[in-house]
């Protein structure tokens, strides 16, 4: 196995069109749902990506899946550009990628019961020649998963399982033809509390077993510094901080991160700071005009430089960055 | 207002629409009747009004269809609707004209009394949802399936025949001039009982069980939940959080509850021979009086199109959310 | 007539009613047997009789229907059932022979309308774009261009096409309504997120429409079949009554239109078209009823209102005073009276679904005290929101209050406490939002969507502060809005022109307009981001301090109640299993269930916990067995936890006296053996 990515994302940018609204019904309005984000994923690695809703994170993960397509940027497989929509192109692309959705209550077929939607990627895929060969594979991936007795789930309807169990269907199902990649979009974010952790020991166990590389989206930032290597910060599209997962976690440089931070319900940490206290809380909608760092409405720390022009990335250590002014050589030595 | 210009250009769109079928109908039909017709007629119409309803029935053979379509419009734009063989030779427009008023009377007064009695039901069974009351909708239900004429025979048969309570036939007594007197509108009022009975009985059940039917989905709502929990008055909590919003589907979906009314009351009008719109359509299509029929098809549906307007802008009131333009 | 075509429009029925994320085949999958009920099994039986009588009918038939006889306008009689026409005829053979005619008409149009709907609604929502604008467009037009007079018109253009021509007539004006449901159905399928991950499997476009996507259509299709065979059924006998029906054959409408030429009426001569109207009409009915039942499973309040009228007689009478036991003698009786707000006791929440009872409350008892904040924290299904709505007594059926009574103590002085079950309605009103006013997780769905902000902060004003003038009420509406951190020119905005964080504060502003002593709080921040969370629970801690209202916190988030709450209680399957001080239950949780708990959320700051979780999934409520119920997923289960259900008891030592905890754990007598580090609770401080 190369030691390059086995996924690259460079500069993707996703612009949406947006219903002309009726105060200005002449104006295409514009929205930069995801803008210039670069992103590499490493065999049996998990790399968390953690935003808040309306960040952009969904629309990156459909990106990455090539479930939608950017409008600008190029996605690499193993050094390879790609890109596809329909036909065989695609589905070779989705034996390497693969992708498993927030809603288990909305994921699963509702008419197939649960060995044939395990089953149905190996068809299309043509993993095994013979039916016996297909059941064995299903038996072993619901194994995996650790819904067993195998053949007891296999006979089941959706409704008849609970939402951890639908989970672990929809990852046995994605793990199916033997992907590289396992994008996992908010796959716990649905669940009860008790049964997350457990998810997220399977999807690890996985990656582990199968060296896969595990792309984790999420909106808790507690739980990505648990089960990540890295982390990257998204704020209104753009990734503001990106590395390891201890260091993003516990020495958070940018403003976002840290007022990410300081929310997370956290028993251990004592009386919370105060944060700033905008009238709307902090808005992630991306204005399409903004020049300038998105953030610095909301942000403490900011400046007139940070209205003036776009932030710069500034490489901090231990393969850590972050997309900020306060950072920035010329302001001298990082304050944090 | 953008949500207003909208659907102003949607019904715009729809007459033109509904003015191009009828202008297509005759040409697209196998064996146009009219050329018999309009044989038959020969000798006694002016070659103007020949040239009319030629444009109009597309059987100006010298002609291209782009040509006639301008004419048509043309003629339609001058209120021309050709001239009708029932009551030859009136103008259409001029037949039309009469029975307009006697029908937009009856139906508007019917569908009027029809929405909101039956609304208030709706919102009364929906409120006492699971009490007794319930056992209405079975026989709403069936209410609701009746054909309107259907149910006219009968009140013909029980009012007119056995009880002779209520005149059957036509808008008023023969002996009646037709005016501004008191004799004439009690006559008339007296002969549109009956009509206007059938329409409002065929008609309720539908406001009743949708009505009702919205009303438990929205019963079932947070808001409601907390209007309750707020302590207000159960007038309120019923009216306020309750029907203003469980209405809204009602008024969206009017355009279609307003068709089928509309047509069952033309049913109803020809079983009374009421002298509406509705009587003459059947008379129309009785005699094979084309320009007569398609005329009252356009009218209709022009009538109904305003109607819906109508109903929009008070969806407009009703709903914040329509009016910026969402929908 | 209306009825049959205003059914709810599906888009609005599932965001309304149903859980999001339900599809509409899921919900007929597991409804297919619930879908029988007495009015769809009347409906099939009176369709089944018509369609018989369609096939044997012209067989049955004592008569030629043709065949003119001397006997003209006899009433019903032995030789005629159903009496003869003014010719003589049969008229009871005309009505099994017509049956055929209009029920062959009625099924072909609506088989032919409902292919136009679904080809035309398919196309329009799965393929989207400029096709499905212009298609759509088309739709409007045809529904709002009314069916009967254009029908009328084309009819009269082909005045003997017989049956063919009629079935082309009635499917040509018709479609519309049910093209349009099928699009918005197919439109809703096509982002569906089983299609799409279907597609992101490999899946080839065409098995995606016709393997993934039209099977979950076919029960839209079938219902709105069934309603065009209604529409045909009617518009058939419309037409063959003004005689556009080819009067050349026999059918129900034909025989409308001799009775009506022949004046039946003002002959008397009833038998003539009562029967065929009748036949109309049954035919109708029993249509309708069926898609009401298809109705009610696609809306599930329409049948929870069903189930309540079966269950109301049971459930009318104030359940309290029977229920509970003696008062006071509750599990907090250490408690000293005055220190008490609401006291909550034995207190038990039925479901009554047609599955038979679900208790989604189980016999829980706790007290409220001044100024605190009480956490409750449970997993979905739990049963917290459902004591949240139960508490307010606003619980929508078909939950039930079994039984327990809540005893409410305005001051501190007050010598009897008021139960809140069992107060006259007019107290009620006057009693409620006045002291104990609530917010609800979703506030997009909590705020009234048609009126504005400043209506729903003073309408509760109106209400109970009656002497008031408008101006007080407006100027106290922008004091509220303040306080939570909201300009007034907010005030006469509506709540969908709000973001999810601004809609909750108006919640909590609506909440606090009154100045209650009890503020329910149901999961009120789970529906944000948690940087808007943390700003909402800053907010509300100073509301607290300021003006002194006692909060009941109900959430998932241990976590977040840790930070925030006075004292927690933790429930599971519907019971309380600890109750305790917040730092108490955090330190050292006494049950093996908060135990489990604290290790599924890990810490953002400081050095890495570990993270356990627990093992399996919460269990199923309607079918609990005498048992603990966490008995299944518990690491220290003993053998007694699978023989009974223990109780809510003070914890032994060296647990704090205040804790309550329901494990056999701390039941000396069961885990004497037990030595005290292996206990829960017990070992950090032994």
């Amino acid at each position: 196995m190369p030691d390059g990515p086995v996924l690259e994302a460079s500069e993707l940018t996703k612009i949406f069109r947006l219903p002309r609204t009726a105060a200005n019904p002449l104006r295409q309005q514009t929205l930069r749902a995801v803008d210039g984000v670069s992103m590499q994923l490493f065999a049996g690695a998990t790399a968390a990506l953690v935003g808040q809703s309306g960040s952009g994170k969904s629309t990156l993960v459909r990106l990455l899946s090539q479930l939608e397509h950017p409008t600008s940027g190029t996605i690499r497989i193993n050094g390879e550009e790609v890109s596809a929509s329909w036909g065989r192109s695609y589905r070779r692309y989705t034996e390497q990628v693969q992708i498993v959705l927030q809603d288990p209550y909305a994921s699963l077929n509702p008419g197939f019961r649960v060995g044939r939607s395990v089953r149905r990627p190996l068809e299309i895929h043509k993993v095994h020649k013979t039916r016996a060969e297909r059941e064995a594979a299903v038996r072993q991936l619901l194994e995996q998963v650790k819904l067993t007795p195998p053949e007891f789930y296999a006979s089941k309807f959706p409704h008849e399982l609970s939402g951890g169990q639908r989970q672990r269907v929809a990852i046995a199902r994605s793990l199916a033809v033997n992907p590289k990649v396992l994008l996992a979009d908010e796959p716990v974010s649905m669940l009860d509390v008790s049964v997350k952790v457990e998810i997220l020991r399977v999807l690890n166990e996985c990656r582990e077993n199968l060296g896969l590389a595990l792309l984790y989206v999420t909106h808790d930032i507690a739980s990505a510094r648990w089960c990540a290597d890295t982390i990257s910060v998204m704020y209104a599209g753009q990734i503001v901080e990106s590395g390891p997962a201890e260091e993003v976690t516990q020495r958070a440089r940018h403003p976002y991160t840290q007022l990410l931070i300081r929310s997370t319900p956290d028993p251990a940490s004592g009386q919370p700071a105060n944060g700033a206290k905008p009238e709307d809380g902090v808005t992630q909608g991306s204005a399409p005009e903004t020049v300038g760092c998105r953030f610095r409405a909301n942000c403490p720390s900011a400046m007139a430089k940070c209205a003036a022009d776009e932030p710069p990335v500034v490489p901090l250590s231990a393969g850590q960055w972050v997309r900020c002014w306060l950072y920035a050589p010329e302001n001298g030595p990082p304050a944090g | 207002m953008r949500y207003y210009a909208r659907r102003v250009g949607f019904y715009l769109l729809a007459a033109w629409a509904a003015i191009t079928i009828n202008f297509l109908l005759p040409r697209l039909m196998p064996g146009n009747p009219v050329e018999v017709l309009l044989a038959r007629l020969k000798g006694h119409l002016s070659p103007q009004a020949t040239n009319a309803l030629e444009i109009q029935f597309g059987l100006a053979h010298h002609t291209s269809l782009v040509h006639e379509y301008v004419s048509y419009l043309n003629q339609l734009a001058h209120g021309q609707l050709g001239i009708s063989i029932t009551y030859f030779p009136t103008p259409v427009s001029t037949v039309i004209g009469e029975a307009l008023p006697w029908t937009v009377f009856l139906v508007g007064f019917a569908t009027i009394i029809s929405f909101i009695v039956g609304t208030l039901l709706g919102i009364i069974v929906g409120w006492k949802r699971g009490s007794r009351l319930d056992v209405l909708l079975p026989a709403t239900t069936f209410l609701s399936a009746v054909p309107y004429f259907w149910l006219a025979l009968l009140a013909v048969l029980l009012f007119g025949y056995v009880l002779k309570w209520f005149p059957t036939s036509g808008g008023f007594g023969l002996t009646d001039t037709i005016g501004f007197n008191l004799p004439f509108i009690e006559s008339a009022i007296s002969h549109a009982v009956l009509p206007a009975v059938t329409i409002i009985l065929a008609s309720i059940a539908g406001w009743v069980l949708s009505m009702r039917n919205m009303m438990v989905t929205v019963l079932g709502e947070d808001y409601v939940a907390l209007a309750e929990a707020k302590g207000l008055p159960r007038r309120r909590i019923i009216m306020t959080y309750g029907a203003r919003n469980a209405i809204l589907p009602n008024v969206a979906n009017f355009a279609l509850s307003l068709g089928f009314i509309v047509s069952g009351a033309i049913l109803t009008e020809a079983v009374f021979a009421y002298p509406g719109i509705g009587y003459l359509l059947f008379e129309a299509v009785s005699n094979e009086d084309f320009p007569l029929a398609q005329a009252i098809f356009l009218v209709i549906t022009i009538a109904v199109l305003v109607a819906n307007l109508l109903a929009d802008v008070v969806y407009g009131m009703l709903d914040p959310r329509a009016r910026q333009g969402e929908a | 007539m209306t009825a049959v075509f205003q059914p709810t429009d599906p888009a609005q029925a599932t965001t309304a009613a149903a859980t999001p994320a339900a599809s509409l085949s899921s919900r007929l999958w597991v409804n297919t047997r619930g879908m029988l009920t007495p009015s769809v099994i009347a409906g099939l039986a009176i369709l089944g009789l018509f369609v018989v009588i369609a096939i044997i009918g012209p067989y049955i038939a004592p008569d030629d229907p043709s065949a003119t006889t001397a006997a003209i306008l006899q009433g019903p009689s032995l030789h005629h059932l159903l009496g003869t026409t003014q010719t003589g005829q049969d008229v009871l053979s005309e009505l099994l022979v017509g049956t055929r005619a209009s029920m062959l008409v009625a099924f072909l149009a609506g088989a032919v309308a409902t292919a136009l709907a679904v080809l035309i609604g398919t196309a329009s929502g799965l393929i989207g774009g400029l096709a499905d604008e212009l298609l759509s467009v088309l739709t409007n037009i045809f529904l709002v261009i009314p069916a009967l007079p254009l029908a009328i018109v084309l009819a009269a253009y082909i005045p003997n096409g017989g049956e063919i021509a009629l079935v082309i007539v009635i499917s040509a004006t018709g479609w519309s309504w049910s093209a349009r449901v099928i699009r918005v159905q197919a439109l809703s399928l096509r982002k569906r997120d089983y299609v799409l991950a279907a597609r992101a499997s490999g899946e080839s476009r065409m098995r995606l429409i016709f393997v993934d996507t039209v099977p979950d259509l076919l029960p839209v299709i079938a219902i709105q079949f069934l309603s065009l065979v209604l529409f045909a059924i009617l518009t058939e006998a419309g037409l063959a009554f003004l005689g556009l029906g080819g009067t050349g054959s026999w059918s129900w409408g034909n025989m409308l239109y001799w009775a009506s030429e022949d004046t039946a009426w003002s002959q008397g001569a009833w038998w003539w078209f009562v029967p065929p109207g009748l036949c109309i009409a049954l035919v109708g009915t029993s249509l309708a009823l069926i898609n009401f039942g298809a109705d009610e499973v696609l809306n599930p309040r329409l049948r929870s209102a069903r189930i309540a009228r079966s269950n109301r007689a049971s459930a009318a009478e104030p359940p309290s005073s029977a229920a509970g036991p003696e008062l006071g003698a509750g599990p907090a009786a250490g408690d000293s009276d005055a220190d008490v707000l609401l006291e909550v006791r034995n207190f038990t929440v039925t479901y009554r679904t047609d599955d038979g009872a679900v208790r989604a409350v189980r016999d829980v008892s706790f007290d409220l005290h001044r100024g605190e904040v009480l956490g409750i924290a449970g997993e979905s299904g739990c049963g917290k929101t459902t004591l949240a709505y139960a508490i307010c007594q606003i619980q929508r059926p078909p939950a039930v209050i079994e039984g327990g009574s809540l005893l409410y103590r305005p001051r501190a002085d007050a010598a009897a406490p008021v139960d809140l079950l069992t107060m006259t309605a007019e107290d009620r009103s006057k009693y409620r939002w006045e002291e104990m006013a609530v917010v609800f997780q979703s506030a997009m769905n909590s705020l009234n969507p048609v009126i504005d902000v400043q209506n729903q902060l003073t309408d509760s004003l109106t209400s109970h502060r009656p002497d008031w003038t408008k101006q007080e009420r407006n100027a106290r509406a922008a004091e509220v809005l303040a306080m939570v951190g909201i300009s007034g020119s907010r005030l006469h905005s509506y709540p969908h022109e709000l973001s999810g964080g601004m809609r909750q504060r108006v919640a909590i502003a609506m909440a606090l307009v009154l100045e209650p002593s009890i503020v329910i709080m149901d999961e009120p921040t789970t529906a944000l981001d948690v940087v808007v969370q943390r700003e909402i629970i800053e907010q509300l801690t100073e509301l607290r301090h300021a003006l002194k209202f006692s909060v009941i916190f109900i959430t998932h988030d241990l976590s977040l109640l840790f930070e925030f709450a006075d004292r927690i209680a933790v429930m599971y399957a519907g019971s309380i299993v600890e109750l305790g001080k917040a730092d108490r239950l955090y330190r050292q949780p006494a049950h093996p269930y908060t135990l489990g708990l604290g290790t599924c959320f890990p810490n953002v700051s400081g050095p890495l916990k570990t993270v356990r979780g627990i093992p399996g999934s919460p269990p199923d409520l309607r079918s609990l067995p005498d048992a603990c119920p966490f008995e299944p997923r518990c690491g220290y289960r003993l053998p007694v936890c699978g023989t009974r259900q223990p109780q809510l008891t003070f914890g032994r030592p060296p647990l704090h006296d205040q804790t309550l905890v329901a494990c056999f754990l701390h039941d000396p007598e069961q885990a004497a053996s037990l030595p005290a580090g292996l206990i829960p609770g017990q070992a950090s401080n032994a």
